[in-house]
């Protein structure tokens, strides 16, 4: 069984590299960090993610809930996602257009990272897809 | 019958002298009739005129010149014997014998005193409503509910755009100046007002020729006749638009301290994230000991970040509930260590006390200390046990309260320069919110702290 593959979409370098280090340490595989939405396709449609853990706030046009939606047309699957934000959730409408997805606001605790990957690679594999 | 008459009447001859006079005619002119008889008219009955006291032409010698019925004279003043100005209406009227000769002339007046005083009233009374519909940019309205006439008074020409004289004369063109959007409430207003019984009031926009829109009030009320018919809605328009620009500035200006009030949250959050970030890959790198505690300080930045939080969505964007947020502090702190609730009981006795900012994150960094230092050394090999916070205030102080039925502290505790960190920071920041603590370590461990708190403004 190979180790699902996490993209992680977030600007802010240190946060990303933060993530990074928990996901590897718990045996993910990190296939890049992206801080726009261009880099995130690049990366997605070079080697397709299991997983991708998103900012919503990031560089560019396009934030991170449009970024998850673009990369899902490109690659026509639905990938799991979390998003990471300090904003709440009602902050964003735009979330609606998505069928499924775990949101965690920043600053986030190591527990809830992890419960929340787990979380959603389980439903993941649990459906048919 | 002469002398009941109620008006003065006098008497003359064919060349103006006074032949009778009645009751009311002596008393007005001052004129006994055996003093008046047979004086001319003009020395009895002297009459200027009211505005310039000029003399005016006796009504008696036009009679006798004219040989006919004089009008009622107005603004006319009757100097008495006395010296008196009286105002009164007279007329006279020629009296002639059974072949046509004038052969005299009679003369009636009266005392229009009275009826001077509730015209100058109502003068005055118009003239105060003129100035308050001036004063309050109003006019009143009269609406016939059973013909549709409609009658505008005072300044609603103006407020609604529309040039003098172009009143509208119905319903039906008054609902044309009306914005199309608030036709609708205006006709649900009054429906309301008529089912109901009660006074009408409503705001609505009107456009303007030149397309300015402009916000007026009605108020009012409606007539019934005796089947309870509504017949007839009388009430006033008055002009909002001042009132509604302010209400939509300062409504505006709210909303934009609110978001960047939220924003500067947003950015504090992210910030803070940032330090937990630093910190969790600073520990990757250091051994187990120094781990623990950068551990430990990642969950004090996680208290800080969740006050930011609940301000966030709070009503009140200045204050936040204590007892909510030491109750999901709570949570986060269980899950950091990895403690069940099921083994360490968490319970909180809150009044809903709110703090602001102030006072909200050094009680949360306190609670945060405590509730660690109960999780970490309070019930060592698995024991259970329960975590109790108590959180009253009154409109002097919040009493904040901490207790564990763990192992305690010790007795040989010394708070001041105590072993850890996180006993010495609850001593800075109790004395940081100039308050005052009682640890007693006899059963567990239980921390009783009064904070003085200010008379608080609400922000919203």
């Amino acid at each position: 069984v190979t180790a699902p593959k996490i993209l992680i979409v977030e600007d802010e370098l240190i946060v990303a590299e933060d993530i990074r280090a928990k996901l590897v340490q718990k045996g993910y595989r990190v296939i890049g960090i992206a801080d726009s939405c261009d880099k995130a396709l690049d990366l997605a449609k070079a080697n397709p993610p299991d997983l991708m853990i998103l900012d919503i706030r990031i560089r560019g046009e396009n934030n991170g809930v449009e970024t998850a939606l673009i990369i899902q047309s490109h690659l026509s699957e639905t990938i799991p996602l979390i998003f990471l934000t300090a904003f709440p959730e009602a902050d964003f409408p735009v979330l609606k257009a998505l069928d499924s997805y775990l949101f965690i606001n920043k600053p986030f605790s190591d527990d809830i990272l992890y419960a929340a990957v787990e979380k959603v690679l389980k439903t993941q594999r649990g459906l048919p897809s | 019958v002469f002398s009941s008459i109620a008006d003065a009447v006098i008497v003359t001859d064919e060349r103006g002298r006074v032949r009778l006079m009645n009751t009311v005619a002596e008393e007005l002119t001052g004129w006994k009739t055996e003093e008046a008889s047979q004086k001319n008219i003009e020395e009895v009955f002297r009459v200027v005129d009211e505005d310039s006291l000029l003399p005016r032409e006796n009504p008696v010698s036009w009679v006798l010149r004219e040989g006919r019925i004089t009008s009622i004279s107005y603004h006319t003043l009757l100097l008495s014997r006395t010296g008196k100005k009286i105002p009164i209406d007279d007329s006279g009227a020629a009296i002639r014998d059974d072949t046509g000769d004038l052969i005299g002339a009679v003369l009636v007046f009266r005392d229009i005193t009275e009826r001077r005083k509730s015209e100058a009233e109502l003068e005055t009374t118009q003239e105060r409503l003129r100035l308050a519909m001036d004063a309050g940019n109003m006019g009143v309205w009269d609406w016939s509910i059973e013909t549709g006439e409609l009658r505008w008074i005072g300044n609603l020409e103006r407020l609604h755009g529309v040039a003098p004289g172009g009143a509208p004369k119905n319903f039906d063109e008054f609902k044309s100046l009306i914005h199309p959007d608030d036709v609708k409430t205006l006709e649900k207003n009054i429906q309301e007002s008529l089912a109901n019984k009660s006074h009408f009031s409503t705001e609505f926009r009107v456009i303007w020729a030149d397309g300015a829109i402009r916000w007026i009030g009605g108020l009012g009320r409606a007539y019934y006749n005796d089947d309870g018919k509504p017949v007839r809605m009388v009430g006033v328009g008055i002009d909002l638009n001042e009132r509604k620009l302010s209400e939509e500035t300062i409504a505006s200006q709210l909303r934009q301290k609110e978001i960047l009030l939220k924003e500067v949250h947003h950015r504090v959050k992210n910030n803070l994230q940032i330090i937990s970030s630093l910190l969790s890959l600073q520990s990757l790198k250091s051994g187990a000991q120094f781990r623990e505690l950068l551990v430990e300080s990642r969950n004090r930045i996680q208290s800080m970040a969740l006050i930011h939080e609940k301000l966030y969505q709070a009503r009140d964007i200045s204050r936040i509930n204590l007892g909510e947020y030491i109750g999901e502090l709570a949570v986060i702190l269980y899950s950091s260590f990895g403690v069940e609730t099921s083994r360490i009981k968490f319970n909180i006795d809150s009044d809903g006390a709110l703090a602001d900012i102030d006072t909200a994150i050094p009680c949360g960094l306190i609670a945060n200390e405590i509730i660690s230092n109960s999780l970490k050394h309070g019930f060592p090999d698995q024991r259970s046990g329960r975590i109790d916070f108590k959180i009253k205030k009154d409109s002097r102080r919040i009493l904040f309260e901490a207790s564990d039925n763990g192992v305690g502290l010790g007795p040989a505790i010394k708070l001041h320069d105590g072993p850890t960190l996180g006993l010495k920071l609850i001593w800075n920041l109790v004395a940081q919110l100039k308050g005052t603590i009682d640890i007693n370590t006899n059963a567990g461990t239980a921390y009783t702290m009064y904070f003085p708190q200010e008379p608080h403004q609400e922000i919203r």
